[in-house]
């Protein structure tokens, strides 16, 4: 009885002690599309824009990176993944980032100074069974299953005339779904932005500037779903690789006080 | 204490119920309509057959519900009297919009080792299901992103509770998309198909298949023609997996129907086995369908391109397609991933006559009229109305 006792009373310190050493703390990361130059300028509107995001990783001042634990109580996230959802954000040309996804999530107390993350879904997610899938990956917009996985992400515009619509996720993928070994052309994108501050500043895809760069070359008729191979598919994949992320400081503003990376 | 017991007794009665109502549905148990010789298809484990998936999947494959616009169901593009195949060269979504493809016939669908007609991911008709459903390039029902709307719409529909709760037993909310897709695949396993005139010739009765038929057997079983090749085995097809049979490998072929620029182009989106692999060589494989019911599934091939099965025997004759004109110009017998089976062929009149003989007696009249398969809801109106 006695060694019951004691082993209980270890047991709670040691829960109290990890409690005190990790001092965890939530975060809720804002994100934002900007809009604005586009919006005004083109003869094209975004009608979607919704990506997925993992291993999202913040850089303490000494170096040492720590993983965001995202919060899986919101519907929009689970432990791997998260869904950010910017059809609400899109309804006017000026910012609106009180109807963007935040990324929530749990990191030990302490000052950072970058953050990086991958665009995508974690191999493994991407191909569990689709039948099982849970929130956020039961959303079938974003079901891929013809590739045997997820897309990444959707973008779509429309003028009068036209409709684009440039849709990443893995291709080239082997075996079966549910089982599949490998994907070729796995398309996950690292990003990373230094000096981020994760509660000053605001996660912003530059939307404006990723299509001013790729609308002037002419996007194929169909989606980038077959191969990346067309010149509009390479170039979105590579802007989207590193130069149409920014960090804007809150609170934001219309005019956009960004920084460019 | 007392209250203890009484308590636990109530909960193991429950469970005890709950274990016997299980033990019931177990025992109503599903047999395979099949010949002695025919080995049963395989199942899923976490699917297993059961007459009343069965019955469910059945109103699910004729019900416009699982469209957006609530104008298509399978059964559009699926038709039982041309052995669920369509007589349309391409398959059309919802919005009229073309998808790139013909739709295949569902015949003996259950023995296939991955659907479609060229994609090696889809190995369960579990998982092909969400392309029709949820898929948009291009769309065909066009349900993407509103499976809450889709679950609510089935909810709404009385006989759903009563046949969802049937099908899936002790679940506390039974009307799923897994679900519907679960019962929709055991309806389609049972789509079977072995008791066409040829079939009844195998059995012994001589006089079920003509003499010409006869000859076109012997030719399509020889090495003059390779048929059987790729139109192997109990079900005419490239492979075909049952209960017992160990994995089966995919195969697609490429025969020849193109070579757009001389070096084996396919056009754009009927590239085949190649979209997925992204290996040069495999540009233009597709899928071997069977040829059980074949001559009430016209057009043929992928993209519905040949008109009828006379003009398919007279490509294989040709050893490819040459096309003169046109954005598809090319050779198709001059592809360089060509199958080494489809080399041209010497046949004269009575010969092609012999084969088209032989395939038409693998029409299965039986199957393209069973009951078992057609539209329930018509039935269980004039059943109500009688009541």
């Amino acid at each position: 009885m006695h060694l019951f006792y004691y082993t209980l009373i270890f047991v709670i310190s040691v829960f109290f002690l990890t409690g005190c050493l990790q001092q965890d703390e939530e975060y809720h990361i804002k994100t934002q599309v900007h809009l604005a130059d586009f919006c005004r300028n083109s003869q094209f509107h975004l009608t979607d824009l919704r990506l997925f995001i993992h291993q999202v990783a913040l850089q303490d001042f000494s170096g040492k990176w720590h993983d965001l634990q995202f919060n899986p109580e919101v519907t929009h996230q689970n432990r791997a993944v998260a869904l950010l959802d910017f059809r609400q954000a899109m309804t006017s040309c000026e910012q609106q980032s009180e109807n963007t996804p935040a990324i929530i999530g749990s990191l030990p107390k302490n000052n950072y100074q970058s953050i990086r993350f991958n665009l995508g879904v974690p191999f493994q997610e991407n191909h569990a069974d689709p039948l099982l899938a849970t929130a956020p990956l039961d959303d079938t917009s974003m079901h891929w299953h013809w590739n045997g996985g997820y897309k990444f992400m959707r973008l779509e515009l429309k003028s009068n005339q036209k409709s684009y619509r440039f849709h990443l996720g893995s291709l080239g993928c082997e075996g079966e779904i549910g089982q599949i070994n490998h994907c070729r052309v796995p398309n996950r994108i690292q990003v990373q932005l230094d000096q981020f501050s994760p509660k000053n500043d605001v996660l912003t895809i530059d939307i404006a500037h990723l299509l001013k760069q790729t609308l002037s070359i002419a996007p194929p008729q169909r989606t980038c779903a077959e191969d990346m191979e067309p010149r509009w598919c390479q170039t979105t994949l590579s802007w989207l690789k590193a130069l149409s992320w920014l960090k804007t400081k809150t609170p934001v503003h219309p005019a956009l006080q960004s920084t460019k990376i | 204490m007392r209250f203890i017991t009484i308590l636990l007794a109530f909960m193991s009665s429950l469970f005890v119920g709950g274990i016997a109502a299980y033990h019931v549905w177990q025992h109503q148990s599903f047999t395979w309509d099949l010949p002695k010789e025919i080995p049963p298809p395989p199942v899923p484990e976490d699917n297993p057959m059961h007459p009343a998936k069965v019955n469910l999947g059945r109103f699910l494959f004729y019900d416009t519900r699982l469209s957006q616009n609530q104008q298509i169901s399978c059964a559009t593009c699926h038709i039982q009297k041309l052995a669920f195949s369509e007589p349309r060269t391409l398959s059309q979504g919802l919005h009229g919009n073309l998808t790139p493809r013909n739709a295949m016939s569902l015949t003996n669908v259950a023995y296939n080792p991955n659907f479609t007609w060229a994609n090696p991911l889809l190995t369960q008709l579990e998982h092909q299901m969400l392309i029709p459903l949820f898929g948009e390039e291009p769309p065909e029902m066009g349900m993407a992103g509103q499976e809450k709307e889709l679950v609510e719409r089935l909810q709404q529909v009385p006989i759903y509770q009563s046949y969802f709760s049937k099908a899936f037993p002790n679940e506390d909310n039974p009307i799923s998309i897994n679900n519907m897709i679960k019962a929709i695949s055991s309806f389609q396993r049972t789509l079977l198909s072995f008791n066409s005139p040829y079939d009844q010739y195998l059995q012994g009765e001589h006089q079920a298949i003509s003499d010409s038929a006869k000859r076109g057997m012997k030719l399509f079983f020889s090495e003059k023609t390779e048929c059987f090749h790729c139109h192997g085995g109990f079900n005419f097809s490239d492979s075909s997996v049952h209960a017992n049979s160990r994995t089966v490998p995919s195969e697609f072929h490429n025969n020849g129907l193109y070579n757009l620029d001389g070096k084996g182009s396919y056009p754009k989106d009927n590239r085949g086995l190649y979209t997925f692999t992204l290996n040069a060589s495999d540009m233009g494989k597709f899928r071997a369908p069977t040829l059980r019911n074949i001559r009430v599934t016209a057009p043929y091939m992928h993209d519905g391109s040949i008109a009828t099965l006379e003009d398919v025997l007279e490509h294989y004759v040709d050893g490819g397609r040459t096309i003169l004109e046109g954005p598809n110009k090319g050779f198709g017998s001059a592809n360089p991933y060509k199958s080494e089976f489809v080399v041209g062929l010497i046949l004269t009149d009575e010969q092609k006559s012999d084969l088209l003989a032989f395939l038409d007696s693998l029409t299965d009249e039986d199957f393209l009229t069973n009951e078992q398969f057609t539209n329930p809801w018509p039935l269980l109106q004039e059943e109500s109305a009688s009541h």
